[in-house]
């Protein structure tokens, strides 16, 4: 959908002031978005905020605010973005309809994160016991990694690595997500800094 | 022991640095101690909150909750520390010269005191929450390893605050003249350097992803994890592998000090020792 990507990237900045003025009203938040369109909220997150740099802004936060409208009626504007791309825009910027106008720019960055979240590659970490599970790790290189260490032990553990420039604390029974940008080639270790019995590397090809 | 030992002190560090630099640039204003022991009191608290709650908080944002809520945090200190220096512009002179005792400094003395007291809150609450987690766990493990690493990490809280004790004497000996300018830059740089770690939490969580190319590694030559680079990192803001978006917010926050700084001064007093020597 070449035509909805390019809307993300050049309708964005002009929304801006829209997506504030719609900071109040009621509504769908992120996630529940990110449910509808059956697309992991975390890889909505990821997307979302670089779909936004690449238009100039400074962070997502403006768009983590809550959307106006309800169910039927988002989903039926965002396929209709995602048919009408620009044209769309451009007339209810018209009719300002600036409400409209915001969800329609929400729902094609979310239409086009599904596409791009995919470059990441996701990593299940088990920590139990003071090991991890596995300890060994593949990944591709010049793709971003997103770990998800599941703690399966009461206590706290913080997963970290100096190689990967991560530092986390994952909280006894919880899961914690890590990102980390696209690597080169090489061994990356980690550990957990509150126990240096536990270690474990990602080899990244 | 030895273990729990390391880990404890290598988290109470930090906020040991921070806070003894705090007490040396308040000198011998009064009320100090009661201001940044109720700023190290309240960021202990919070601390322990922030570790009861810390799954509640990693699950908030998509995962992100715990680099959001450190970014947050530190960029709250380093407005502070730049409000400080900015007021300290402005008012400090009098207050550095003989004007101490008298009663409108006093009152001045307290507006920058806050300031500081949320920088030492700041500080304590980040290391702190880790410390309280660490120590959560160990406790609640096995009986009697668990005491003997219980001991060890009490016993880092008291070096973490012995680190503080010797930066606050090491400070202190600097003659209070000299003092003035050397903690103006030395809270500027520490202010850039929480910034630059406010950018390295963002970048984490997603929310930076411009200019995130990683400048240089310097992990060969000093890196993050041994003592001269923690030192630094606190000081300074030092980091080994820092991307160009931490170098650009570095030098924005350390130039948009010394601009605000130059606007707000008082124009008839100039220099330092004018104002000084008017009063």
């Amino acid at each position: 959908m070449p035509s909805t990507m390019q809307f993300g990237q050049y309708g964005v900045t002009d929304l801006l002031g829209s997506a504030i003025a719609l900071s109040s009203t009621q509504g769908p938040t992120w996630a529940q978005l990110a449910a509808e369109m059956r697309v992991p909220s975390s890889q909505c997150a990821k997307v979302k905020s670089r779909e936004v740099d690449r238009s100039g802004l400074p962070s997502s936060a403006t768009f983590r605010h809550k959307l106006g409208d309800s169910g039927i009626r988002l989903r039926i504007l965002i396929w209709l973005n995602i048919a009408g791309g620009w044209y769309t825009f451009v007339t209810m910027m018209m009719i300002k309809d600036l409400s409209l106008a915001a969800v329609c720019a929400v729902a094609i960055i979310h239409a086009s994160s599904s596409a791009i979240a995919q470059d990441a590659t996701e990593i299940q970490v088990t920590y139990s016991n003071g090991q991890f599970q596995p300890s060994e790790l593949r990944a591709p290189a010049d793709r971003p990694v997103v770990f998800r260490v599941k703690n399966l032990d009461p206590a706290a553990m913080e997963f970290e690595s100096e190689s990967l420039r991560v530092e986390k604390v994952v909280a006894g029974k919880t899961d914690g997500v890590i990102n980390v940008r696209a690597l080169k080639p090489g061994r990356y270790e980690f550990h957990d800094d509150f126990n240096d019995k536990a270690r474990g590397a990602l080899t990244v090809q | 022991m030895l273990a729990a030992l390391i880990i404890v002190f290598r988290e109470v560090f930090e906020a040991g640095l921070i806070v003894g630099i705090v007490l040396a640039v308040t000198g011998e204003v009064p009320n100090r101690n009661r201001w940044i022991g109720g700023g190290a009191l309240a960021g202990g608290l919070a601390a322990c909150l922030v570790a009861a709650f810390a799954g509640a908080l990693s699950e908030l944002f998509e995962g992100m909750g715990q680099e959001l809520f450190n970014a947050a945090i530190l960029l709250v200190a380093v407005l502070m520390l730049t409000w400080h220096n900015v007021w300290m512009a402005r008012h400090g002179r009098e207050i550095a010269g003989e004007l101490r005792a008298v009663g409108q400094a006093v009152a001045d003395g307290s507006k920058p005191l806050l300031a500081l007291a949320v920088v030492v809150g700041v500080a304590v609450l980040r290391e702190g929450s880790e410390v309280a987690l660490f120590l959560y766990g160990v406790a609640t493990s096995d009986g009697g390893s668990g005491m003997s690493f219980l001991a060890g990490g009490l016993m880092g809280l008291v070096l973490g605050g012995a680190v503080c004790l010797m930066t606050y004497q090491g400070l202190m000996r600097i003659p209070p003249r000299a003092l003035f300018a050397s903690t103006t830059m030395l809270i500027t740089l520490l202010a850039a350097g929480m910034a630059a770690q406010a950018v390295a939490f963002l970048e984490r969580a997603n929310w930076l992803t411009s200019l995130d190319r990683v400048m240089w590694n310097s992990s060969r030559l000093l890196p993050d994890r041994s003592l001269a680079g923690r030192t630094l990192h606190t000081l300074v803001g030092y980091t080994d592998q820092p991307t160009e978006m931490q170098l650009v917010v570095y030098i924005a926050v350390i130039v948009a000090t010394f601009v605000l700084m130059r606007l707000t001064a008082p124009s008839q007093g100039g220099r330092p020792g004018h104002a000084v020597r008017a009063a």
